[in-house]
């Protein structure tokens, strides 16, 4: 029986769908059998940062309503093993009407699938509320950007309310080099004043802007946004090992190589 | 040569921010429903009125929720 997570952040803009694609990607490499749905109705993105989008027949309201089989929606990715899409409609107007209809599908889909990660629309409306109602888990993505954590923090209210089993604090575009010279919100800050420790810290990364421009997942690039993804991935499928971070550098040694003319990274730690 | 490089600059903004969203948490638990909060308040009033023989003026009714403190 696999679980269903749904990704959610209040805030737009935070990377719920750049963490989806590639926690989902991380997870199939990890030989878990995998499947996203793109909830976020009129305005879909998954199949875009996957480069799927020239693959769309059916959607996730078409398979709702019964116009086509679970077969043909699921779109496979052929990079990665075990690893399937259902993209969002381009219009749907009563959201609300397809709750019980989603419940059943993701029920199904659990059985046949070890995670049912679902990419939630920004905002707490309707679309939430659709999306977080079939979850068993939810993950709350954040930056380290006041604007965003204040979303964060109401969405977790929100969430306390719902029968989740678990919440999960996921911190996205960290930048260590801002965080040391007291200019961002650090880790720490951010697990204090939401009340939950991160499940995964993700620093920002250019890289990301290029892999999605070319539509593939970060995943297959070597960066440091890449091992982070991996080790959040790695979070989610053994809950019980605790990571070793071993590519951290030390202090003393970034600080000579600044010294010794080494230019300081705009963006990573 | 950057110059501050020597300096150890403590007094970031990222403190401001931490501040701000402390703040935040601790005012605004019935910020998005004001009504709700004035109608519960009258009715808990009631019930002191019905059980003392205060005025409304000599107390002050206060909902802190302990759950939801942290988060703002």
């Amino acid at each position: 029986m696999g679980e269903a997570i749904v990704f959610t952040s209040g805030k737009g803009g935070v990377g719920k769908t750049t963490t989806i694609a590639n926690i989902g990607a991380g997870l199939s490499r990890l030989d878990k059998k995998v499947i996203m749905l793109d909830t976020d109705m009129g305005l879909r993105n998954l199949d875009v940062v996957m480069g799927m989008e020239d693959q769309i027949q059916y959607n996730l309201i078409d398979l709702l309503e019964n116009k086509c089989r679970l077969k043909q929606a699921l779109i496979r990715d052929k990079r990665y093993p075990n690893l399937f899409m259902i993209p969002a409609a381009l219009r749907c107007r009563k959201i609300m009407d397809y709750e019980s209809k989603l419940y059943t599908l993701i029920s199904h889909l659990k059985q046949e699938f070890d995670f049912c990660l679902i990419d939630c629309p920004a905002g707490i409306e309707d679309g939430f509320h659709f999306a977080v109602s079939a979850a068993d888990r939810a993950v709350v993505v954040t930056s380290p950007h006041i604007s965003a954590v204040r979303d964060a923090g109401r969405v977790i209210c929100l969430l306390d309310g719902m029968r989740l089993s678990q919440i999960d604090l996921l911190i996205n575009a960290y930048n260590a080099r801002m965080v040391r010279k007291h200019d961002m919100l650090s880790q720490k800050d951010v697990e204090d004043i939401l009340g939950l420790s991160a499940i995964g810290v993700i620093p920002a990364d250019e890289r990301i802007v290029v892999s999605q421009n070319k539509g593939i997942p970060v995943l297959s690039m070597h960066t440091k946004a890449t091992r982070a993804f991996m080790t959040a991935a790695r979070a989610f499928a053994n809950p019980r090992v605790i990571p070793v971070d071993l590519n951290k550098e030390d202090p003393c040694i970034r600080q000579g190589k600044i010294y010794l003319g080494g230019k300081e990274c705009e963006y990573e730690g | 040569m950057k110059v501050n490089r020597f300096s150890h600059r403590q007094d970031g903004s990222g403190p401001i921010a931490r501040e701000r969203l402390k703040l935040m948490a601790e005012s605004a638990p019935f910020e998005h429903s004001p009504a709700a909060a004035r109608r519960m308040k009258k009715e808990i009033s009631d019930i002191i009125s019905r059980y003392f023989e205060f005025s409304p003026d000599d107390y002050e009714i206060r909902v802190v929720l302990k759950q939801n403190r942290k988060r703002a």
